[in-house]
C-alpha cells in the first residue's frame, strides 16, 4: 500500500514539474562547441533558467554559417556563433539584435619552440616584417589587425598575412615553418601545445584588453515582441557568470560533460591560464570597434549603421533585477562596472 | 531458414550502405541557359573543356535569342541553371521570383575613360554582368550540384586568367561576336555587395519588402565552398589565391570544423 502511494506522489511530482515546463516560454538555444560558450550549460544543469522562467533547449552547430542559417530560418530563437557572422548577415539584411555575449578574448599567437624568444617580447613590433598564418575573417584576423593599427604598424604593409580555410591548417603550417606564426582560438592553441610541442607566444589580449568575441544574437521581431523572456534568459546567464566565478572545480565538470574536451584543457584555458572570460555582457562598444576594424581590414567596403541592432537595455534590466535581489554581491557590482564601461 | 533470412539482411544493409556512398558521386544533369554574348565565356568554356563533366556533371548548353525567354524558362522549369544579365535577374527577384545568384560572370569594360568616371555608365555595366543563377525549387540535389556547378566555373575562370586569348578563341563558335581580350572583367563570385549596389541603382527595394530580400537570392556559402573545394585540390594555385584573398566567407569556428563542414545539420540540431 505504502509501495502504491509513494509511486503516485512520485507521478504527482513529475507531471507538476513537467506542467511548470510546459508553461514556461520557450527558448532554442544554438552554440558552438567552445569552452568559453559554456554559461549556457552551467544556467542548464543549475536549474538557472527554469528558476528564472524560461525553458530552454540547447542545439549544437558545426559551424557559425549552420547556427545562423537556422537562426534566419527562425528554427532557433537565440545563439551565439562569433561576432563575424552575425556581423555579415546583418549587414546584408538579416532581422538580427545582439542582446548579450558569451566570450570575451580567448585568441592567441602560436609559434614553434625556436622561435618563443624572438616573437613573445612585450610590443607587437616584434611582428613587424614576419608572415603570420590565419583564418581569414575570425576574430583572431580581425582583432590582431586591430591591435596592431592602436599600436600604430601598418599591417598592410609591415605583415605578411597568409590565410587558410581552418584552424587546424593554420597549426599546421607553423608546425612545418610555413609561416613564422598563427593566430589560433580555444581550445586549439592548447591541443597544439600537448600534441605538437608549439608555444603561445602571445594572448591577443594583452595587446587589446577586453576586445570582443562571439556574441549573444536574437531575432529582432522576437526581441521586441517578448523582451521579458530574453531578460529572463540573461538573467539565468547572469547568475550562471557568478557560478563560473566562484565555482570553478564544478564549472570545469560542467563544461567537460557539455563538450567533451579534455577537463584539463578546459581549466587551463578557463582558470589557470583565463585566456577567455565567459561573460554576458553585451559589450556594445566593441561590436562596433570589431565592425570598424573589419572595414579598416577591406573585407567590406560598405558601411551599415549597426549600432541600431544592438540592444543593451534588456541586459541591463536583467542585471538590474539580479543586483536586487542581492544587492550586496560583489562579482554583481563588478558586472555593473564593466557594463558601464562597456556600453 | 535462420541463413536465409541473415543473408537477406546483409544483401539489403549491402545495398543501402553502396547506396549512401554513391551518393557523393553521384552524376547530375542540367539544362543550362545562356545568351549569344561573350559574358558568358566561362560558362562555355567549362563546357568546352570538360569542367562540368570533371564535376560529374552531364550540363547540355541551351541557347536562348532573349533573356526573356531565357528567365522564362528557368522559371518555369525548362531549364536548372543559366547565365543572364545581373539587372534582369534582379528585376525577376524582385518580382518574386524563385531564382538564386550561385556566381558572377562577366562584365563589359567601359571603353572610354569618360565611362569609368560616370556612376550612371558603372551601374548600366554592373547590370549586364552575365551572372549564373539557379531554380533551386527545380534542380535536384540543388546544394551539392550547385557547389559542383560553381567549381567547374572557377576552374573555367581559372583558366580564363590564364590564357585568356586562347581560351576565347576556343569558345569563339558558340558566340556571334569574337569575344576579345581585356573587354570583360571576369569574376565568379557573386558579392552581394555588388548585387546590392545594382539592387539599390534599380531602385528594386519596395517598401514593405523584407530587407534580406535580396540576400536570400545570393548563395555566396556555395561559392564559398566551391572555392574551398578548388584550393583543397590546387592549394598554390594564384589564380583560386587570389579569389579566396577578396571572397567574404564566414570563418570556421570549431573544433574539427573541416570534417562537419559538408553536413547540413548535427544529430541535435533543431
Amino acid at each position: 500500500m505504502m509501495k502504491k502511494i509513494i509511486t503516485a506522489l512520485l507521478l504527482c511530482v513529475t507531471l507538476a514539474s513537467a506542467a511548470t515546463a510546459a508553461t514556461l516560454p520557450k527558448l532554442r538555444v544554438g552554440y558552438v562547441p567552445e569552452p568559453a560558450h559554456g554559461l549556457y550549460f552551467v544556467a542548464k544543469e543549475k536549474g538557472y533558467f527554469k528558476d528564472e522562467g524560461v525553458d530552454v533547449d540547447l542545439f549544437q552547430f558545426g559551424s557559425a554559417a549552420e547556427g545562423l542559417a537556422a537562426l534566419k530560418a527562425e528554427k532557433l530563437d537565440v545563439g551565439t556563433f562569433g561576432t563575424t557572422a552575425p556581423l555579415l548577415f546583418i549587414s546584408k539584411g538579416s532581422e538580427f539584435t545582439f542582446i548579450g555575449g558569451m566570450m570575451i578574448g580567448g585568441q592567441a599567437i602560436i609559434t614553434r619552440p625556436e622561435r618563443l624568444a624572438e616573437l613573445s617580447g612585450k610590443d607587437l613590433k616584434v611582428y613587424k616584417g614576419k608572415k603570420i598564418g590565419l583564418v581569414k575573417l575570425s576574430t583572431g584576423d580581425v582583432i590582431f589587425k586591430g591591435a596592431l593599427k592602436k599600436a600604430g604598424i601598418d599591417y598592410k604593409k609591415d605583415v605578411t598575412f597568409v590565410e587558410f580555410g581552418t584552424v587546424a591548417a593554420v597549426v599546421e603550417a607553423v608546425k612545418k615553418g610555413a609561416v613564422d606564426a598563427g593566430l589560433t582560438y580555444p581550445p586549439h592553441f592548447s591541443l597544439a601545445e600537448k600534441n605538437h610541442g608549439l608555444k603561445v607566444a602571445h594572448y591577443i589580449e594583452e595587446f587589446y584588453p577586453d576586445y570582443t568575441c562571439c556574441r549573444i544574437v536574437a531575432h529582432t521581431g522576437k526581441v521586441n515582441a517578448d523582451p521579458a523572456t530574453y531578460r529572463k534568459f540573461l538573467s539565468a546567464l547572469i547568475r550562471a557568470y557568478k557560478f563560473y566565478k566562484t565555482n570553478p572545480d564544478e564549472t570545469v565538470k560542467i563544461y567537460t560533460r557539455a563538450l567533451k574536451i579534455d577537463e584539463d584543457i578546459i581549466r587551463n584555458e578557463t582558470y589557470v591560464k583565463r585566456v577567455a572570460e565567459s561573460n554576458p555582457d553585451p559589450l556594445r562598444k566593441g561590436i562596433l570597434d570589431f565592425w570598424q576594424h573589419i572595414r579598416d581590414a577591406g573585407y567590406i567596403s560598405q558601411d551599415y549603421p549597426l549600432d541600431k541592432h544592438i540592444n543593451t537595455s534588456i541586459y541591463k534590466e536583467a542585471l538590474d533585477g539580479v543586483i536586487r535581489k542581492e544587492p550586496k554581491d560583489k562579482v554583481y557590482q563588478q558586472m555593473l562596472a564593466f557594463y558601464k564601461k562597456n556600453n | 531458414m535462420m541463413l536465409i533470412r541473415r543473408l537477406l539482411i546483409f544483401l539489403t544493409l549491402g545495398t543501402l550502405l553502396c547506396g549512401t556512398a554513391n551518393a557523393g558521386q553521384r552524376s547530375f544533369q542540367l539544362r543550362f541557359g545562356y545568351l549569344d554574348d561573350p559574358g558568358s565565356a566561362p560558362v562555355l568554356l567549362a563546357a568546352e573543356h570538360g569542367y562540368f563533366k570533371r564535376e560529374r556533371l552531364s550540363v547540355t548548353l541551351v541557347k536562348f535569342d532573349s533573356v526573356d525567354k531565357g528567365v522564362a524558362a528557368l522559371a518555369a522549369g525548362k531549364i536548372e541553371a543559366g547565365a543572364f544579365p545581373a539587372g534582369d535577374v534582379l528585376r525577376t527577384i524582385a518580382g518574386s521570383g524563385d531564382l538564386q545568384i550561385v556566381a558572377g560572370g562577366g562584365t563589359p569594360m567601359p571603353g572610354e575613360l569618360l565611362a569609368e568616371l560616370d556612376r550612371s555608365a558603372q551601374s548600366e555595366l554592373r547590370a549586364r554582368e552575365m551572372v549564373t543563377v539557379i531554380n533551386s525549387g527545380k534542380t535536384a540535389g540543388t546544394k551539392e550540384t550547385a557547389t559542383r556547378l560553381v567549381k567547374a566555373l572557377i576552374r573555367a575562370h581559372q583558366q580564363l586568367q590564364q590564357h585568356e586569348t586562347k581560351s576565347l578563341q576556343s569558345i569563339k563558335h558558340h558566340l556571334s561576336h569574337q569575344p576579345l581580350p581585356g573587354a570583360y572583367r571576369f569574376d565568379p563570385n557573386p558579392d552581394y555587395y555588388r548585387f546590392a549596389a545594382t539592387w539599390e541603382d534599380l531602385g528594386l527595394q519596395k517598401p514593405g519588402m523584407r530587407r534580406d530580400h535580396l540576400n536570400s537570392h545570393v548563395y555566396e556559402e556555395i561559392y564559398c565552398d566551391a572555392l574551398d573545394r578548388a584550393l583543397d585540390e590546387d592549394p598554390q594555385n594564384e589564380v583560386l589565391q587570389k579569389l579566396s584573398s577578396v571572397a567574404v566567407c564566414i570563418p570556421d569556428c570549431c573544433p574539427d570544423a573541416k570534417k562537419r563542414k559538408n553536413k547540413t545539420s548535427k544529430g541535435a540540431t533543431p
